[in-house]
């Protein structure tokens, strides 16, 4: 789901090494270089920025603020990022939050990355990259790409993408975390509502609520203005509607979760449909089946959902991951990869329905029940 | 930003004023949704709609502005806040405007590109494929144009500056041993978000001894630390920020002495804020007060960065508020005046004002300047 995107993340923000400890980020390393053996690659540079983190993340926990960070990684050796401002006031912070103990500021991009290659040891050859293209601005990633010429570049985003489809289990454990400030922020928000709040003080109860649950980012969507239709938090707003849809989300160390609810749902003609649909497709969640078969057991024609919000996908490392349930969709579902299934409908009769899931041999079974 | 008959003269002008530093046959604004403290947003400012996704307006010489906007069901939104009227929703945004610029005839024309810096190198390859390869990048030109601000813009800086002030002081209240910073972060947001912020560039930590301000962790509140928060709230789309520094218990006379110190260099600045005075001249004065008290190699990385900046989403002119700076001030620049840095006997520090400058010099935003707070015998 579109959603208003904030100029900073600013909750909270760890390395709990409970939940990922550096034997993980070992791990996930380990598979980076079986993909650039693949690619009789010497190294990789990963590039995080934006809501474009995944790769980044996946490898070093960190999510970055500002603009992006640069991971050089080579196998066998100590990886090394890039981030910051100038001044290097922030970089023993952000080594405490962060699985790679070398972080460095490099005032022009390109050179700082092919000096770090050299100084790994790479001084030509192939070199895998990720996120160049949808990270960084094109003046930054036109001087970059020349400062590499030595380097014949492949692109990773495919690979790594395609690596972090079928979740590990600390990254499930993050998940449900994540519902569970999800949950907490619902809760909030119907608290508000039965308790007579307008729907922006609902919202903002939820977001409250989310981030003293430890949500490092949350985002909302809800008739605020308009009963009719969904809308970002923008301002102090005291209409009261007949029921409260809504759209949340919460990130924990770059795991999203997420609930589309309608409140009270008895009173709302049609939720009963939207929940049916979502049902049909958790129960079509089967390792082997189309992505498509899901869009088709929603009940929606055509090709969209007929409100334009989607009806869900893939989540993880971002709000928005692969696959997308789409009628036109060729994709394949994988046991173990994490769906949020949505329907909804805007203008009148405004509703909003949705569930997590895990794909499982015997359908989708709830993120909360998974073991 | 819902738009009555005065924004719209003000949209109106903000349009000429782009019009008139482009120099080019059509200008093509875009931004990616993706929103920042230290960056213009040329849609936002031409049409003070905050965009949801991907959004373009086109300026296609006198001719009223187009805009198209993603995702389509944010039609409503649009529609309520835009300053351009023709505003399209669009689930490809490359196709439509490349659509939009052969109908115009635009193709063999010279186009200039507002938010350029916005733009990754497969969006621009797109971008340029759709309204051709004559572009060139106006990102400078325009962030110049738009440097004095307009009365809006200062207005809503003005209510964001309030709600900062008032979101500080609800957490300071609410501020106990005990508390985790990231708990201290989320009642602050949140009192803000209530008082009708629509952002936050949100930065609160605490220690002992701070090195920097970064964002919350797990720590624990404990009498003796300084909290720091970079307090940013938007209203509108505009930012501002405030920069506090707060002791949990009741501050020694060293940490009185040395906020006074660097208090006493903001004012000072702010003072030599006047309307020609050149950025270095200002950030001098700031490093004369505090070199003359023995700190002098502290008023350089790794231990400060800058003594101000500009804040998003309109221009971020004068930028940087650096030694090297050769920017003159203006009547209407806004921005965050703040000396910021470390001290070897305190930590890092935060002390700063939003200002804008007048005609008479340095205006600040905030009610009250900071001062050292305390959450015990206040």
């Amino acid at each position: 789901m579109q959603t208003m995107r904030p100029v900073l993340r600013h909750g909270r923000s760890v390395w709990d090494q409970g939940e990922l400890p550096l034997d993980e980020f070992q791990e996930r390393a380990g598979l980076l270089d079986a993909v650039l053996r693949r690619e009789d690659a010497g190294g990789a540079v990963i590039v995080g920025g934006g809501d474009h983190y995944a790769n980044l993340t996946y490898l070093t926990n960190f999510v970055p603020g500002h603009r992006w960070a640069t991971l050089v990684h080579c196998p066998g050796q100590d990886p090394i990022m890039l981030y910051g401002l100038g001044g290097g006031r922030d970089l023993p912070y952000v080594r405490s939050v962060c699985r790679v103990a070398d972080v460095r500021y490099a005032p022009s991009l390109g050179e700082g990355i092919a000096s770090l290659l050299a100084e790994r040891g790479v001084l030509a050859g192939t070199v895998g990259v990720a996120g160049l293209e949808n990270c960084w601005p094109v003046a930054v990633h036109r001087d970059a790409v020349a400062a590499l010429g030595r380097y014949r570049l492949v692109a990773l985003d495919g690979p790594l993408a395609d690596l972090r489809r079928v979740k590990r289990p600390r990254e499930l454990r993050l998940m449900r975390h994540a519902r569970h400030i999800v949950e907490r922020a619902r809760l909030a928000a119907i608290d508000a509502f039965t308790r007579g709040a307008s729907n922006a003080a609902c919202v903002v109860a939820a977001e409250r609520a989310a981030r003293l649950a430890g949500a490092h980012d949350v985002r909302s969507l809800a008739n605020l203005a308009d009963p009719t239709e969904l809308r970002p938090f923008a301002r102090v707003d005291d209409r009261r509607h007949a029921r409260l849809v809504c759209y949340l989300a919460a990130e924990v160390a770059g795991y999203w979760a997420d609930s589309g609810f309608t409140h009270p749902s008895a009173a709302a003609p049609g939720v009963a449909d939207l929940r049916a649909a979502v049902d049909a497709m958790r129960e079509a969640a089967v390792p082997g089946a189309r992505v498509s078969d899901l869009a088709a057991r929603s009940g929606a024609r055509g090709s969209a959902d007929p409100s334009g919000l989607g009806l869900g996908g893939g989540l993880g490392l971002g709000l928005a991951e692969d696959p997308r349930v789409d009628h036109a969709s060729e994709q394949v579902l994988r046991e173990g990869e994490v769906l949020s299934l949505r329907c909804g409908r805007l203008g009148r009769g405004c509703a909003l329905e949705s569930e997590m899931i895990v794909v499982r041999p015997g359908g989708g079974v709830p993120l909360g029940e998974s073991a | 930003m819902r738009a009555g008959q005065r924004e719209r003269e003000i949209f109106t002008r903000r349009l000429e004023r782009l019009r008139r530093a482009a120099e080019c046959d059509a200008l093509v604004l875009y931004s990616n949704g993706n929103h920042s403290f230290l960056e213009m947003d040329p849609v936002w400012y031409l049409t003070g709609h905050k965009v949801l996704g991907e959004a373009v307006v086109l300026v296609h010489g006198d001719r009223p502005a187009r805009m198209l906007f993603a995702p389509s069901w944010d039609r409503g939104r649009v529609a309520e806040e835009s300053a351009v009227a023709d505003a399209q929703p669009t689930d490809d945004l490359v196709r439509d405007l490349a659509r939009w610029c052969r109908d115009g005839g635009l193709r063999s024309a010279q186009i200039g590109v507002g938010g350029a810096d916005k733009l990754t190198a497969r969006r621009a390859a797109e971008l340029g494929a759709a309204i051709g390869t004559d572009w060139r990048a106006l990102d400078p030109v325009l962030q110049r144009a738009a440097a004095c601000r307009d009365e809006l813009e200062i207005m809503l800086a003005d209510q964001a500056t309030r709600i900062a002030e008032e979101g500080y002081r609800y957490a300071l209240s609410a501020v106990r041993p005990g508390m985790r910073e990231y708990e201290f972060g989320a009642l602050l947001d949140s009192h803000m978000r209530e008082l009708g912020a629509d952002d936050n560039f949100l930065l609160v930590s605490a220690s002992q001894h701070n090195l920097a301000v970064h964002a919350p962790g797990d720590r624990v509140l404990e009498r003796g630390d300084i909290i720091l928060a970079e307090i940013s709230p938007s209203c509108g789309g505009q930012c501002t920020q405030i920069c506090r520094s707060a002791v949990v218990g009741t501050a020694s006379a060293v940490q009185r002495e040395k906020f006074a110190l660097l208090r006493a260099a903001m004012l000072a600045g702010i003072a030599a804020c006047r309307p020609g005075a050149r950025v270095a001249d200002v950030v001098r004065t700031v490093d004369r007060m505090i070199g003359a008290a023995g700190y002098e190699q502290y008023c350089r990385p790794p231990y400060m960065r800058t003594r101000g900046h500009g804040m998003g989403s309109g221009s971020t002119f004068p930028g940087d508020l650096r030694p090297d700076s050769d920017v003159a001030l203006a009547p209407g620049m806004l921005f965050v005046f703040h000396p910021n840095q470390y001290l070897p006997e305190t930590g890092y520090l935060l002390c700063g004002e939003p200002i804008v400058i007048d005609e008479g010099g340095g205006r600040v935003l905030t009610r009250d300047v900071a001062v050292l707070d305390q959450t015990e015998g206040a």
